[in-house]
């Protein structure tokens, strides 16, 4: 099972369209897929129309254990495209259990629970750092971090790739990574001047996909349709294409994996 | 690197080496949180959920509908193979995917009634689909009307009874574990691969 956490400390990079549009990509393909909002924004789960019960969703494998996982997951109106909402409540995670240890692997527990059901689990992280962000960073086995091409960001990413090391370092093993540019425009200056930084600072685990500044990925998810299913976001929908290409042929995601 | 990013990096490291230190008791087991009393943490009743029903005979099974892709009635299959578990009824391609049709009657143990293959429930993710008579029924269950079982035993497919509608819960987890656990140990006997 690949399990991939989207994840960056900042917010607006683009976590939650790409969650969605790699999930509508791989569910189109037949592959079953679970997605799993770990935002007490909740903003996957709204995205699909979903709300999480009071006290349920995500939420529930910290208050309740990691064998709730199964109660709590959605079917979403995608044919083998299942999601585990995210509540509010996620927010009152770390004033609750604070840094009790083994709280940051909840969700690797669960999700182990589930490995015989889903080829592919991709996490919608929040854009904080807290037990919710440490628990999707545990459990992955690719870290995917939208990174927006303008400076600001770029500061945000160096934060959020000294929080990888840390936690690679306490988790005992490495946490691959791969940097998506998003909302890149070709037309303005700081964007292209920002990606030539990327490739620069990061060039090997940077993807060779970029994802274009599209309205029509707003409209996408205004209408709960995934990007690659939004006849209007071609641009976006193709960037998503290639990228998921990107994911299979390289890295932790070999096309050998892939088959098995 | 100045003193306050040393100091910045040393407690984030503590604190990531405590979550993901050996596991503490969780959930019930739990220990209550020294927390302040606070509304919006209070936890509310989780809410009923859905679930389909299989009528096996005198048996009547329920599925979480989140687990349910499609049910339709029973084409006409490809029979198995001679030495596949009796639950085994045949095989079927459907759009991205071949089934296997499982004779929930078989599984269970079951007296089947009349009609005992004429539904097909489909199975959202894997590649299982149940055969039973009937599956037209949907109940609601909260969480506390089920009395629920400990994982593992001899029955994995048993997730728990819920008296008060008659019937039992499948455990979807349990039940296509050992379907492909079966379907592998056959394969391994006939030497003939694991199947699809």
């Amino acid at each position: 099972m690949h399990i991939w956490a989207i994840a960056n400390q900042k917010g607006g990079v683009g976590k939650t369209t790409t969650a969605a549009a790699l999930g509508g990509l791989l569910a189109a393909e037949g592959r079953a897929t679970l997605l799993v909002d770990m935002d007490a924004h909740a903003s996957l789960s709204s995205y699909f129309g979903i709300d999480a019960p009071p006290g349920g969703g995500s939420y529930a494998l910290f208050a309740d254990g990691a064998q709730r996982l199964r109660d709590e997951i959605q079917r979403t109106r995608f044919e083998r495209m299942h999601l585990l909402p995210a509540s509010p409540a996620l927010a009152t995670i770390d004033r609750q259990f604070g840094a009790r240890p083994g709280m940051g692997k909840v969700l690797a527990e669960a999700l182990a629970e589930v490995a015989g059901l889903y080829e592919y689990v991709l996490i919608d992280g929040p854009p904080t750092l807290g037990v919710p962000m440490v628990n999707a960073l545990a459990a992955c086995t690719l870290a995917l971090l939208p990174t927006q091409t303008e400076f600001l960001a770029l500061r945000g990413l160096e934060r959020m790739l000294q929080t990888l090391a840390m936690l690679e370092r306490s988790r005992g093993a490495p946490i691959p990574r791969l940097i998506l540019p998003t909302l890149f425009d070709a037309r303005t200056h700081a964007s292209v001047a920002c990606l030539r930084t990327l490739r620069e600072r990061h060039g090997p685990v940077l993807a060779r996909a970029t994802i274009p500044a599209d309205t029509q990925l707003r409209e996408a998810s205004h209408a709960g349709i995934p990007a690659g299913a939004w006849p209007g976001a071609r641009r976006g929908g193709d960037a998503y294409r290639a990228l998921l290409g990107e994911l299979r042929e390289s890295g932790p995601i070999s096309a050998k994996a892939h088959r098995a | 690197m100045n003193d306050d990013a040393i100091g910045d990096d040393a407690l984030l490291t503590r604190y990531f080496d405590a979550l993901l230190a050996p596991a503490c008791a969780r959930g019930s087991d739990m220990p209550t949180a020294p927390v302040v009393p606070d509304a919006e943490a209070e936890r509310a009743p989780v809410t009923a959920r859905r679930y389909r029903c299989c009528q096996v005979g005198s048996l009547r099974l329920a599925l979480p509908m989140a687990a349910v892709a499609a049910v339709r009635p029973c084409p006409v299959l490809t029979p198995a193979p001679p030495t596949a578990p009796p639950w085994h009824l045949g095989t079927l391609v459907e759009s991205t995917r071949r089934l296997h049709v499982v004779s929930l009657a078989a599984l269970t143990g079951a007296t089947p009634g009349p009609g005992r293959t004429d539904v097909l429930v489909v199975l959202d993710a894997g590649h299982w689909a149940l055969a039973c008579s009937d599956a037209e029924a949907v109940i609601e269950l909260r969480h506390d009307e089920v009395r629920w079982r400990a994982r593992g035993g001899t029955r994995p497919w048993l997730a728990g009874t819920a008296l008060a509608h008659g019937c039992a819960l499948l455990d979807i987890l349990g039940l296509t574990g050992l379907l492909a656990s079966e379907l592998e140990a056959m394969a391994d006997k006939t030497g003939m691969g694991a199947p699809a």
